[in-house]
């Protein structure tokens, strides 16, 4: 057989095995999909773990006529929340049976029709958090009336877009009956409205070279369960050797929302920024990650997770600006762009109401997506996976339109090979690399998608197809064994005439 | 020209992605646009958000239509505790009144009147010394509440117990008797309510103790005492809760018999032993002894040999068997039960016992 005959026989057999395998991998992502089933519906409306009050008491002001006790403070803060969660549930489903398990009289009325009339009207209201103070309470433990500020986001949406949004302080009154099943809201209304204030940190303008951060044998949902602070230690030098003053990372919702058990995540995410002040490294967190829906009666979880990290943040000094979310405009297939948009601005007034002194921006996943609520960013950041060919013009199209600046916040290419350097190789990744890294060299920041290759990419997050699984496990600078790949030496040359570059 | 269409661009052009106007409230977002009925008049501020409005409103309740009345405890001790009335001013449209709306109380036939906060207006008061039921309500000019029910009831730590001495001393024994203690009133002199439990204690010369409970009917309490098995001397206290009464005499008389015990005895040749029947064990309270009433026998025979044996009555009734012969006879029997101690001869066998007997005690 001739050598030109063997080549195309080899080349048309690989191109069909890589088809085969192809196929494959799609039939086992469908064969894995999961249904879950649930025998109650308020199971599936409500998070059975949301049953916390996210009411913070302050004195009363006046005598009441019974002792307004810590248990007292507990049970009615939980019938609020409750009652709340619930309304904002009913809003966004059309489902107002389970309106009568926490609001009675006056305030089942109006409760139920003003969630009928949001499910006609596409419009929501989502009471976040709420800051009381008892009013009145009975001798007998019957009635309880309490007055003070409920954070509060309402919204509409048209045409999948948002048309109207507002994020105020609700002065209200809230009477409480305390029924023969637990106390219910009998009666709620607004006194007054206070806006939230307009605070915007400007981000510093000093340029940032990055990289995106999980350690090599644990990304992904792992990192902190089997958080190690030898390996982040020695990976942070890793990071300073490759010339990057700055590196991003990720914090899990499941892993940061109090309800859980967060005591022992909190003291790693402690260890971790005093690491990386101590290697001379800024942060970048990316919230939120791994959030499995944008449903508004959940979206008092997310402020308690807020609660839980911003102040840790806030106050480490290592933060250059938080990333709200990763790469949010994917979402909006399943969830809807309104939703999301929503979620987004809710979360950033809220984020900003709480740590004021932060920058802040979304992780957009491509430079399309970043022209969206720029107005509500400090930064505006993406990321650039597109055809190389367009990278430079991209990043010019977004630095033009705003005077904001416009950071890269993954680039990246995978050096996964299956046979004969297909469909890449090492080279060929530092190639794809350096090139990236030139065309976005006006950026004010860049991050490399990512450190380590990893052994088991997490298929919760990435799937479970063997082409995607095996490109995902080799977007590393440093190889399995840890050597570093011909890239480590690009990004590290590149990132050194990165910053001091002048422009 | 330039200008002209400039202006109409300005105009047409949505200045952002938000470009309706809603009107924003208590309960969620409607569009301003739209009819809002009974919903616009929910009291309270509303303001326009979306593209164009940025106006505020504040609707006001209007007048009391609706008073909710609630009135708790339900039940007050006379002169002694507090009770809390309630009432919530509602008007037409579901809004809780205005501050400051004049709410008269009407309790203990003593109107007072407080102004109402967020809507609500509370009275404590202090429980009339009278017991019984009373009725309360709230009004406003031109509305009232519907009617509430409490009740004040005697303070029974001010109630002092007082137990009656038995007509009847000693007490006659298998019989039924009632102790009564006096007429029970607290310190406002309010009758204690029927069905409130006291105990009797009776404590006996053996330091056993019987324990009767008592309800109160009429003013008084009483139970029903049956004098068995616990004669003698004993005294007698009425507790009320923590309040104990002064001690009462209690005399039990001890049981006796109506007549001496008859005796049967049959000679049971075959095996050389003479069956005895003992009974009936009649009292003078008119009936046998019950049935399991112990009773211990003991026999001296003519050659002088002892024996002795233990029993049970049944139906008044007392059989025993004893390895005696005719040689046996005459011979002396003893009988202990609660009806006291006798003594008898039998002569001969098959004979009812003579009244050659002698009662021990």
């Amino acid at each position: 057989m001739s050598p030109a005959i063997r080549v195309i026989f080899g080349t048309v057999f690989l191109g069909l095995a890589g088809f085969l395998v192809i196929m494959a991998a799609q039939a086992y992502e469908v064969a894995s999909e999961r249904t879950v089933t649930y025998k109650y519906l308020s199971d599936a409306l409500i998070d059975p773990l949301a049953t916390r009050s996210n009411v913070a008491w302050i004195p009363a002001e006046r005598t009441l006529a019974r002792e307004f006790t810590p248990g007292d403070q507990n049970k009615l803060g939980i019938a609020i929340s409750e009652a709340w969660q619930a309304h904002a549930t009913a809003m966004h489903t059309g489902e107002t049976f389970l309106l009568s398990d926490h609001f009675s009289g006056i305030a089942l009325a109006r409760a139920q029709q003003s969630a009928a009339q949001a499910k006609t009207d596409n419009t929501q209201m989502v009471v976040l958090e709420q800051t009381s103070s008892p009013f009145f309470y009975h001798m007998d433990g019957s009635i309880f009336q309490s007055e003070g500020d409920n954070l509060t986001a309402r919204f509409a949406i048209g045409d999948n877009d948002l048309t109207a949004f507002d994020i105020s302080r609700d002065h209200v009154v809230t009477t409480l009956m305390n029924e023969t099943t637990g106390w219910r809201v009998f009666s709620h209304e607004r006194k007054g409205r206070k806006v939230l204030p307009a605070r915007k940190v400007m981000a510093s303008n000093a340029r940032l070279a990055g990289i995106n951060y999980y350690p090599a044998d644990f990304p992904w949902r792992d990192f902190w369960p089997k958080f190690d602070h030898r390996i982040v230690e020695k990976d942070f030098g890793m990071i300073k050797w490759l010339g990057a003053n700055s590196v991003r990372f990720f914090l899990p919702v499941d892993d940061f929302t109090p309800g859980s058990d967060t005591t022992q995540r909190i003291n790693e995410l402690n260890t971790f920024l005093d690491l990386a002040k101590r290697a001379g490294l800024k942060v970048v967190p990316t919230l939120f990650d791994l959030k499995p829906d944008y449903s508004p009666g959940k979206w008092v979880r997310d402020v308690d997770y807020l609660d839980s990290v911003l102040p840790i943040l806030a106050q480490s000094g290592v933060v250059a600006f938080i990333d709200i979310k990763n790469e949010p405009d994917l979402d909006t297939a399943n969830h809807g762009k309104a939703l999301v948009h929503a979620w987004l601005k809710t979360m950033l007034a809220v984020a900003r109401d709480k740590a004021p002194d932060l920058a802040y921006t979304i992780g957009w996943s491509s430079a399309d997506a970043a022209q969206s609520l720029v107005d509500e960013v400090d930064l505006v950041t993406y990321h650039d996976y597109a055809p190389l060919e367009q990278a430079a013009q991209r990043l010019a199209d977004l630095a033009g339109s705003t005077s904001k600046p416009v950071m890269v916040t993954e680039i990246g290419t995978s050096s996964w090979s299956v046979a004969a350097g297909l469909p890449s190789s090492e080279s060929k990744q530092a190639g794809a690399l350096s090139a990236r890294l030139d065309a976005l060299s006006r950026a004010d920041g860049l991050f490399i998608w990512t450190l380590h290759d990893f052994a088991a990419p997490d298929r919760t997050v990435v799937g479970s197809s063997p082409l995607v699984l095996g490109l995902q496990s080799a977007f590393g600078l440093y190889d399995r064994i840890g050597s570093a790949k011909p890239s480590a030496q690009i990004v590290r040359q590149n990132f050194a005439d990165f910053l001091t570059q002048v422009d | 020209m330039r200008t002209f269409l400039a202006a109409l661009a300005l105009a047409l052009l949505p200045s952002s992605g938000l470009a309706d106007d809603f009107v924003a409230d208590a309960f969620g977002l409607y569009p301003a646009g739209n009819p809002a009925g009974e919903r616009a008049l929910w009291s309270g501020q509303t303001e326009l958000v979306g593209g164009n409005g940025n106006g505020s409103q504040s609707i006001a309740p209007q007048e009391p239509e609706t008073i909710l009345f609630f009135l708790g405890p339900k039940s007050l001790v006379a002169g002694k505790d507090t009770g809390h009335a309630v009432a919530i001013a509602i008007d037409r449209n579901g809004n809780l009144a205005e501050d400051n709306t004049a709410m008269r109380f009407v309790l203990n036939a003593e109107p007072s009147t407080t102004l109402t906060q967020h809507g609500i207006a509370g009275h404590q008061f202090l429980a009339s010394t009278r017991t019984g039921l009373f009725f309360a309500g709230a009004a406003t000019p031109g509305r009232q509440s519907g009617r509430a029910e409490f009740t004040v009831v005697t303070d029974l730590t001010s109630v002092m117990p007082s137990l009656k001495q038995p007509d009847e001393t000693p007490l006659l024994p298998e019989r039924f008797h009632d102790l009564v203690t006096a007429n029970l009133t607290d310190d406002f002199g309010n009758t204690v309510e029927d069905g409130i439990g006291l105990q009797i204690l009776i404590t006996h010369q053996d330091t056993g103790t019987t324990v009767l409970p008592a309800i109160v009917r009429d003013g008084h309490a009483s139970a029903r005492l049956l004098t068995r098995d616990i004669e003698g001397p004993g005294t007698a206290i009425a507790y009320l809760g923590a309040s104990a009464s002064a001690s009462v005499p209690l005399d039990i008389a001890k049981l006796q018999p109506a007549a001496p015990v008859n005796l049967v005895a049959e000679l049971l040749p075959e095996i050389g032993s003479t069956r005895v029947t003992f009974g009936p064990f009649l009292t003078d309270a008119g009936f046998m002894l019950s049935d399991g009433a112990q009773v211990s026998i003991s026999l001296s025979t003519a050659q002088s040999s002892q024996f002795s044996a233990f029993g049970w009555v049944r139906d008044g009734l007392l059989d025993a068997t004893f390895p005696v012969d005719e040689t046996g006879y005459p011979f002396t029997v003893t009988i202990r039960s609660s009806l006291g101690e006798s003594r008898h001869t039998i002569v001969a066998p098959n004979s009812i016992t003579e009244p050659d007997f002698e009662v021990i005690e």
